[in-house]
């Protein structure tokens, strides 16, 4: 008789860390603010059409965010993983590179572009489309440029990975079976990349939800997402039980979009061609 | 059901030619072995054939109408892939009926045609089967119905049958061969190895260096290749060099070191006296201990023997300066052993060297 080996023991550095860095912190924060409010906050926020607003628009950020990295990373994605270039390790490199520098830099990187007297305002009032310069910064567009900007490289290398994966005679058997590129895309290539969209998404999805330093500087001081309220209370208005009920309702919201997205993206995928995900 | 015509087809990857000048006709029907080694571009022509990859230069007609700028989509030529490249997300049945719903045909149409083949084909019981849940013969199966269901013009096979054990390797053989001649598909198929080209093909057609070397019935390229490197594709272990002494009556005497060998000139090339030739002959043709013949008896010595169940190669040396190998059934001599080598002149293929 053999032993069955569990490696479960690999996993005991991570697993002890989140559990003391995180899930005991986590906890340690809820007691402290039922104890002290009992769940006074979390009526306060759900009740007041000013908190619930800035969650609203923490969500619709995040999910123009989600899309717009969608429709740009998929195309890209595709480029990489099919490309036979010589140069396929230099492009990886380059997709990788905006991550050597931080979000505080590339943010006041797109203030000067974005700015009034920015680069694209100089350029469209020089060029003659507009007559007067266009309000960006300081507006959820340009907090939307930011964490794409900053949130690209997760999609790309999500969708490459997956897409890498998808033998390229799958899309030649399509081909010889009558499909043009946009069928072979809806019949084969997509529903087999979903894996790779969910992970992608899911990843924007909560980075962007969590995001600080891009709304907080390309936003500006009065525009407010979820983080930028949790940093106020804590750091402005002292209100560490608010704090911490915000952060807790953040952290439900994200649990529930994912479940809905999961959802939906295995329901489109079973109509499209039948694969069960778990 | 189709003629097909490739008409001086090229293809160029940068400085690398990988096919050269191809021409070649497929009557309706017909089945077709393009062999040759990997890198020979049998599967780039496959490729440009099913419009995967465009033709430098060269022109594809299929009935007369020429498919150079039409996209694979609108070809109607069916592909069968090495690895099979079914669709992992869908079943057995819905990989078959595939190409039926892209066209929107009729609902009661698909499941006819579909049931039809799935019968054909024998993998009646596995359509809710996912291609992971079916045995690789099994896929393979899937695959062809995928591309006959489609009734294509042309069928075009990619080294159907490397990806399988022997025992399945002769069974699907035999059904790909059933399944065409039913059908009566043009047919193109593309592989390395002889053996399936020809028991499949009613024509063979080598291929090396992005070139036709030869063309011809399956017996003719088994019996009578053309030169020594395809002789050497087809089985012919042995070859090695002489210089024709004499060429008289249709027979050849060509010295190998010094030994004189007749060879009867059936042969491509046109040899003359004092020419430098390759020899060639199959092992299965060596005789061996057999001293009823006057000419082209040889002594040897056994220097190896590697029994390989139904045949024993005998490895013997001391006639020319190569080794010659012998393929015998029921072989009982011992390495050591001196052994008389009788060399059938008709067996023997005379090639010039180039």
């Amino acid at each position: 008789m053999s032993k069955k080996r569990n490696f479960f023991f690999l996993s005991f550095p991570t697993t002890f860390a989140l559990l003391v860095l995180f899930v005991a912190p986590m906890v340690y924060i809820l007691i402290n603010t039922l104890e002290q409010d009992g769940i006074a906050n979390f009526v306060k926020f759900l009740t007041d059409s000013f908190y619930l607003n800035i969650l609203k628009t923490t969500v619709i950020i995040s999910l123009k965010t989600t899309g717009i990295l969608l429709l740009l990373g998929y195309p890209t994605a595709y480029f990489l993983a099919r490309t036979t270039s010589k140069l396929k390790n230099t492009m990886m490199i380059i997709i990788l590179f905006p991550f050597l520098v931080s979000a505080v830099v590339r943010s006041y990187g797109w203030m000067v572009i974005l700015g009034n007297k920015g680069l694209l305002n100089q350029f469209l009032l020089a060029v003659g489309l507009i007559e007067n310069p266009l309000k960006i910064m300081y507006t959820s567009h340009a907090v939307i440029v930011g964490l794409v900007h900053l949130l690209l490289p997760y999609m790309i290398l999500s969708i490459t990975g997956v897409i890498q994966g998808i033998d390229k005679n799958l899309e030649y058997a399509a081909s010889s079976l009558g499909c043009n590129p946009l069928k072979t895309f809806f019949k084969v290539l997509l529903p087999l990349s979903t894996p790779g969209i969910i992970s992608g998404c899911t990843l924007v999805f909560t980075l962007s939800m969590t995001a600080y330093v891009t709304p907080r500087l390309l936003g500006g001081a009065n525009f407010r997402m979820m983080s930028t309220m949790v940093f106020q209370e804590v750091n402005v208005n002292f209100n560490w039980g608010l704090a911490s009920a915000i952060s807790y309702i953040l952290m439900f919201v994200i649990l529930l979009f994912l479940v809905v997205f999961n959802l939906a993206t295995a329901s489109i995928n079973q109509r499209v061609g039948g694969q069960k995900h778990a | 059901m189709a003629i097909l015509q490739l008409d001086n087809l090229t293809k160029r990857f940068g400085n690398f030619t990988a096919v050269e000048h191809v021409s070649l006709t497929v009557a309706d029907g017909e089945m077709v072995a393009l062999l040759g080694e990997s890198g020979c571009g049998k599967t780039t022509t496959l490729r440009m054939i099913a419009g995967f990859s465009e033709a430098d230069e060269g022109v594809i007609t299929i009935d007369g109408k020429v498919m150079n700028s039409i996209p694979a989509y609108k070809r109607n030529v069916g592909i069968f892939f090495q690895n099979y490249a079914l669709f992992p997300h869908l079943t057995a049945y819905d990989n078959i009926a595939f190409g039926l719903k892209v066209q929107k045909r009729d609902r009661h149409e698909i499941r006819e045609k579909v049931g039809k083949i799935i019968h054909m084909v024998k993998l009646d019981g596995l359509e809710k089967r996912y291609p992971r849940e079916l045995s690789g013969g099994q896929q393979q199966r899937v695959a062809l119905a995928r591309a006959l269901v489609m009734e294509p013009s042309v069928m075009l096979l990619d080294e159907p049958l490397s990806n399988l054990d022997a025992k399945l390797r002769i069974e699907m053989q035999e059904e790909i061969k059933r399944i065409q001649r039913v059908l009566g598909i043009t047919t193109i198929i593309v592989t390395h190895d002889q053996e399936e080209a020809i028991s499949l093909a009613h024509r063979v057609v080598v291929m090396d260096k992005g070139k036709i070397v030869q063309v011809g019935p399956p017996e003719e390229v088994f019996e009578n290749p053309c030169n020594a490197f395809i002789a050497d594709f087809m089985g012919f272990v042995n070859i090695f060099e002489g210089t024709v002494e004499s060429v008289a009556d249709g027979v050849m005497c060509i010295r190998c070191m010094d030994k004189l060998i007749e060879a009867e000139a059936a042969s491509c090339d046109e040899i003359v006296v004092g020419e430098a030739v390759k020899l060639a002959i199959r092992p299965e043709k060596l005789q061996l201990s057999d001293n009823k013949n006057s000419h082209n008896v040889f002594t040897g010595t056994i220097e190896s023997t590697t029994y390989k169940g139904n045949i024993t190669r005998v490895e013997i040396s001391g006639i020319i300066t190569e080794p010659l190998f012998a393929h015998k059934s029921d072989f009982y001599q011992k390495p050591g052993d001196t052994i008389g080598v009788y060399l059938p002149p008709d067996k023997i293929r005379v090639f010039k060297t180039k």
